[in-house]
C-alpha cells in the first residue's frame, strides 16, 4: 500500500502554496489600494553559510538608512526625501513613497549578528549576516574500522 | 535580465514646471543601459531590466515581496513638450527626465473675413 502520510503531505504544500500565493496577492492588492503599504519591499535569502536581506530603496543616500540588531531582529529604518520641486513647479503625479520608514525582519537564532555587513548598490540595499560557526553545514569523516 | 514573472508598473513622479516637465521614476536594480525609453505618438514608454542580483548560486529564497520583473509603463506627454530637447539621467535606481516645453508658440494668425 502506498505511504498515505506521503501523500496527504504533498497535499498540504500545495494547500500553503496557494495559501502564499493568495497572501501575496491580497498584499499587492493592499499596496496598490493603500499606497506603499510596506515600502521598502524585502527579499530574504538563505545559503549554507549565510543570510541575505535586500531591500528596495531606490534614490537614497547611505546615511538614509539606519540599521540595527536587537534581539534576532534586524530593524531597517530609512528616510526618503520627496523629489527636488523646481520652482513654480507643481506634481501632474505623485506615486512615489517618502517620509519614514520601518521594516523589521526576524533573524534565526543560527546567526552570528556581531558581523553584519551592508551595501547600497543601484538603489537596493543589500544586508549579509554570517551562520555561527555552529550552524553552518560541516562534513563528517567516516573512519574505517580496525 | 527578461523574466517570465510578469511585468512591474514602476512608481512615479511628474511635475509640470514653468518651462519643463520632470519625470521621476524609481528602477530599483536598474543601470543606464538596462532602460529603454521611447517617445512617440505624444507616447512616453519606458522599458526596464533590473539586472539579477549579486546572490551566492546556493541562495534560497525565502521571502519574496519585490520579484525580479521587468518595469515597463506609458505615459501620455503633453502636447506643447519639445521631447527632442529631453534629457535623461539615472542615478541610484532613479531615473529623472526632464523635458523641456516648446519656446517657440504657434502665432496666433487672424482670418480676415472678406
Amino acid at each position: 500500500m502506498a505511504p498515505l502520510w506521503h501523500e496527504s503531505f504533498g497535499e498540504w504544500s500545495s494547500v500553503q502554496r496557494e495559501l502564499n500565493r493568495w497572501l501575496d496577492t491580497a498584499r499587492s492588492t493592499v499596496d496598490q489600494v493603500v499606497g506603499h503599504f510596506t515600502w521598502p519591499p524585502v527579499n530574504t535569502y538563505e545559503t549554507p553559510e549565510e543570510m541575505i536581506v535586500t531591500a528596495e530603496a531606490p534614490g537614497m543616500e547611505v546615511g538614509d538608512f539606519e540599521l540595527s540588531v536587537a534581539n534576532q531582529t534586524l530593524l531597517i529604518r530609512a528616510s526618503r526625501k520627496p523629489v527636488a520641486q523646481p520652482e513654480g513647479a507643481s506634481f501632474q503625479r505623485r506615486e512615489r513613497a517618502d517620509g519614514r520608514f520601518d521594516r523589521a525582519v526576524v533573524l534565526p537564532g543560527t546567526l552570528d549578528t556581531s558581523q553584519v555587513e551592508a551595501r547600497y548598490d543601484r538603489g537596493i540595499l543589500t544586508v549579509r549576516i554570517p551562520k555561527t560557526l555552529a550552524a553552518r553545514p560541516r562534513k563528517i569523516v567516516v573512519e574505517e574500522g580496525r | 535580465m527578461r523574466t517570465h514573472e510578469g511585468r512591474r508598473t514602476p512608481a512615479v513622479d511628474v511635475l509640470e514646471g514653468t518651462d519643463a516637465w520632470t519625470v521621476v521614476v524609481d528602477l530599483p536594480g536598474c543601470a543606464k543601459e538596462d532602460v529603454d525609453l521611447t517617445v512617440a505618438d505624444g507616447k512616453l514608454s519606458l522599458e526596464a531590466h533590473p539586472r539579477k542580483p549579486d546572490m551566492p548560486a546556493s541562495a534560497v529564497v525565502q521571502r519574496r515581496e519585490a520579484t525580479a520583473a521587468a518595469f515597463g509603463r506609458t505615459l501620455a506627454l503633453d502636447q506643447d513638450l519639445d521631447t527632442a530637447r529631453a534629457t535623461a539621467k539615472l542615478d541610484r535606481g532613479v531615473l529623472t527626465l526632464w523635458i523641456p516645453k516648446r519656446t517657440v508658440k504657434v502665432e496666433e494668425k487672424k482670418i480676415r473675413i472678406d
